[in-house]
């Protein structure tokens, strides 16, 4: 066991350590290209403009590393673990970690290619759609494997325990999706843009947008919600005061990510917007926004700390 | 005996839930150098003394580790045969 503890001990650091040289390379990459139109529709100079893309490169940081910890620190937990009964729910949370950070980080670096050719309406095109693909299918995954763990948490107890509140989570799905049908059907450039300053948000057609993007994402939201209803409920009867103060961390923090990124995609539907209003307010939502989410992750590495703390006695 | 280290583990269970098991059967192996169905009635109190120890490294509540501590403790004291017997009959 102290071999085990030993071994994956640095390997937290390597996750961390890697991402953020990764991060150094996005952050080296991101400051090459000039970008004349920002400069000229924010009328500001290339080295105000450096600073910008400095101030929200730091949020990026942010995300990776904690995504990163929250990643490490379960996989951490659950070597310690492997052979026990609730092993599986900590192995899918663990893979739902690494679909979270890989779409942190992979469509970010794609959206490189749009900052190097921001004149190239094909580039623009080809990127947008592959990118939403992209992290349509890591978020996907992600929500799967979080609602496959919740389901295993609760076949751990005993009795074995059902969620109660299916009823509630179906309504409140019903009335997201309506919200979200209405949000992406009103937004004007979700196909096309007449605005040089607004890119299209999908660049395709509406039965494609209706069938390959919305209707997953509402499905994604639903299984998200089981996960959260269902770890809330196993927080609340599993046994052990000072196990269920740890684990109540890492139900929060999974609380925090999927609650947060469900109104995420609600603000991508807001490109007319976010195209005319002042810089100010566009840095103060991204920031906003990825510190809620850091916090998330934060409370999910803590969580998984204070379980393997357990196991280090 | 196994009856000492069911006790045990029910009653570890009540403040480490699932990880009990793992946490006592360290302990166990550990300390005290044995296998769970070697555990004795004069290793009981040894074994208490481990398992506050580790509790207090994982919570301040010091209410909940003296409570675990004096049941465990209590299972060293008592005759727990005769106490099966009673409670079967």
């Amino acid at each position: 066991m102290n071999n085990l503890l030993r071994s994956v001990k640095p390997h937290i650091g390597k996750y961390t350590l890697s991402v953020a040289v990764l991060w150094l390379a996005y952050a080296v990459l991101t400051m090459i290209p000039s970008n004349q139109t920002a400069l000229d529709r924010y009328s500001i100079s290339a080295v105000q403009l450096a600073m910008i893309r400095v101030s929200i490169l730091l949020p990026h940081l942010l995300i990776w590393v904690a995504a990163a910890l929250a990643y490490a620190h379960f996989k951490k937990y659950y070597q310690l673990i492997v052979d026990s009964p609730e092993a599986s729910g900590f192995r899918k949370i663990t893979q739902g970690l690494l679909f979270l950070l890989l779409v942190a980080i992979v469509p970010t670096i794609l959206k490189l290619e749009i900052a190097f050719n921001p004149d190239d309406l094909e580039v623009l095109k080809t990127m947008r759609i592959t990118v939403n693909y992209i992290s349509l299918g890591l978020y996907f995954g992600a929500f799967y494997f979080f609602w496959q763990a919740s389901k295993d948490f609760l076949q751990t107890l005993e009795p074995v325990a059902t969620r109660k509140s299916g009823g509630k989570i179906i309504a409140a799905v019903f009335i997201l999706a309506a919200a979200y049908v209405w949000a992406v059907f009103n937004n004007a450039t979700r196909t096309v843009s007449n605005d040089p300053l607004v890119k299209p948000t999908y660049f395709l057609s509406d039965p494609l947008i209706l069938l390959t993007i919305v209707a997953p994402y509402i499905v994604m939201w639903m299984l998200g919600m089981f996960a959260i209803a269902n770890l809330q409920t196993y927080s609340k009867l599993v046994k052990g005061v000072i196990y269920k103060r740890a684990f109540k961390y890492v139900s929060i923090g999974m609380a925090v990510i999927i609650g947060l990124l469900i109104p995420l995609q609600f603000v991508t539907q807001l490109g007319s917007f976010f195209g005319h209003t002042s810089l100010a307010v566009i840095l103060a939502v991204i920031y906003v926004i990825f510190i809620a989410l850091a916090l998330g992750y934060i409370y999910i590495a803590r969580g998984a700390k204070e379980l393997t703390a357990i196991e280090r006695i | 005996m196994i009856i000492y280290y069911d006790k045990i583990i029910e009653i570890t269970s009540d403040y480490l839930g699932p990880a009990a098991n793992r946490f006592v059967n360290r302990q166990i192996s550990s300390h005290l150098h044995k296998s769970p169905e070697e555990l004795g009635r004069s290793d009981v109190h040894k074994l208490a003394i481990r398992i506050r120890s580790g509790l207090v490294v994982l919570t301040r509540d010091e209410q909940a580790v003296n409570e675990a501590y004096q049941r465990i403790m209590a299972l060293g004291d008592s005759d727990i045969h005769k106490t099966k017997w009673i409670e079967s009959n």
